[in-house]
């Protein structure tokens, strides 16, 4: 549901929207409008939890890049009007060097992973999907709580890869070798 | 006259066959009374495409009978409309038509809405093959997607814009390429 803060056109720059004070409430900047986010429940955030720990594990020893649990991306570097939160953004370790991450993350990431929760619309999951890769995010893991399955969305596909339980996730070119079956997510 | 509904309560099959016609259409999931939206434009194309390349298809091999948005009886507290269904010929025989159809259709299609939840669409896709529906096609407008579910598969097939539809053994030898949905 888009809410807006005070009047419903009303923009923002992104250094308005990192300075946004702490209402309680998360947002995201959607064509320099802002969009109200839901509260994770409790089960989103053991995903989310989960997902961290299981990368954290692999990234250690094998330092390919790092996570970001709730930072915000900038989609659109160029006009800056666009800053998404994924629950988890991954960016490889070439796409760091040098990058500024004293306020927003300056560039997409190169996965992104979302944690659907059971009353998110079928049509703001598909504008966050079609805004990550329209930036030209690699990867998305989409991980739907109710149904415990994953839609997997590789840039370049309008296919969906459609996991579950039985399956693994696979860090693909991204984080060669990581494998997390995906039961795991839910245990 | 409007005629209130006390969405709240618990309904059943007999409740749902009694409501008196306020205009309105509903469904009945999960022993709650759900009104139907209005389809939006996209919605109503690509359900009146398959509807045609279905009916064209049925009149040369009869096989059955393409209902469009009738209430099926799943169960005691399951009436769901989906947006297209199949039935074959054989379960044809007998039926009551002043009532909803009594049992799952053999094909059943749901078109995605914007609005829709995708939880609300999974529970769906799973009491129609609860039910005994034996083939289930869920179609995303958005993404030019179609998933495609058996009962007893552990997932559905996702078919693309290369793919094809194909109506197995209930409307043996319909094939329809997904693209011609979202032309």
């Amino acid at each position: 549901m888009t809410v807006a803060l005070e009047s419903k056109k009303k923009t923002y720059t992104l250094e308005q929207f990192m300075a946004l004070p702490d209402n309680g409430k998360k947002y995201e900047l959607v064509d320099g409008e802002l969009v109200e986010m839901q509260g994770p429940s409790g089960d989103h955030a053991r995903v989310v939890r989960k997902l961290i720990k299981f990368l954290e594990r692999y990234l250690d020893p094998n330092p390919l890049g790092e996570t970001f649990p709730g930072a915000a991306f900038v989609l659109d570097p160029a006009t800056r009007k666009n800053a998404r939160l994924p629950d988890v953004g991954f960016v490889s370790a070439e796409r760091l060097v040098g990058l500024d991450l004293s306020s927003a993350i300056p560039v997409p990431p190169d996965l992104a992973i979302e944690v659907i929760s059971s009353s998110e619309r079928v049509d703001k999951i598909q504008d966050k999907i079609e805004a990550y890769q329209r930036a030209g995010v690699r990867l998305i893991w989409s991980i739907y709580l109710p149904g415990r399955y994953v839609h997997i969305h590789r840039l370049g596909d309008p296919n969906i890869r459609l996991l579950n339980l039985i399956d693994e996730l696979d860090g693909e070119d991204l984080i060669p070798g990581f494998r997390l079956p995906v039961r795991t997510l839910f245990e | 006259m409007t005629t209130a509904l006390e969405l709240e309560k618990t309904y059943t099959i007999a409740d749902f066959e009694a409501l008196p016609d306020n205009g309105k259409e509903y469904e009945l999931i999960r022993g709650e009374l759900l009104e139907m939206p209005g389809p939006s434009t996209g919605h109503g194309i690509v359900i009146s495409i398959l509807d045609t390349e279905l009916r064209l298809y049925n009149r040369k091999v009869d096989v059955g009978q393409v209902l469009p948005g009738i209430a099926f009886v799943l169960d005691p507290e399951n009436a769901p409309r989906p947006d297209l269904a199949f039935v074959v010929k054989e379960r044809l025989i007998g039926i009551n038509y002043y009532d909803a159809f009594p049992g799952p259709p053999d094909l059943a299609v749901e078109v995605v809405s914007r609005t829709d939840v995708t939880f609300n669409v999974d529970d769906k896709v799973e009491d129609y093959l609860k039910a005994g529906v034996r083939l289930v096609w869920v179609i995303n407008p958005r993404n030019k997607l179609v998933f495609v579910y058996h009962p007893n598969a552990d997932k559905p097939q996702v078919l693309g814009l290369k793919d094809e539809l194909d109506g197995e053994n209930i409307i043996p030898g319909f094939k329809l390429p997904v693209k011609t949905l979202f032309e």
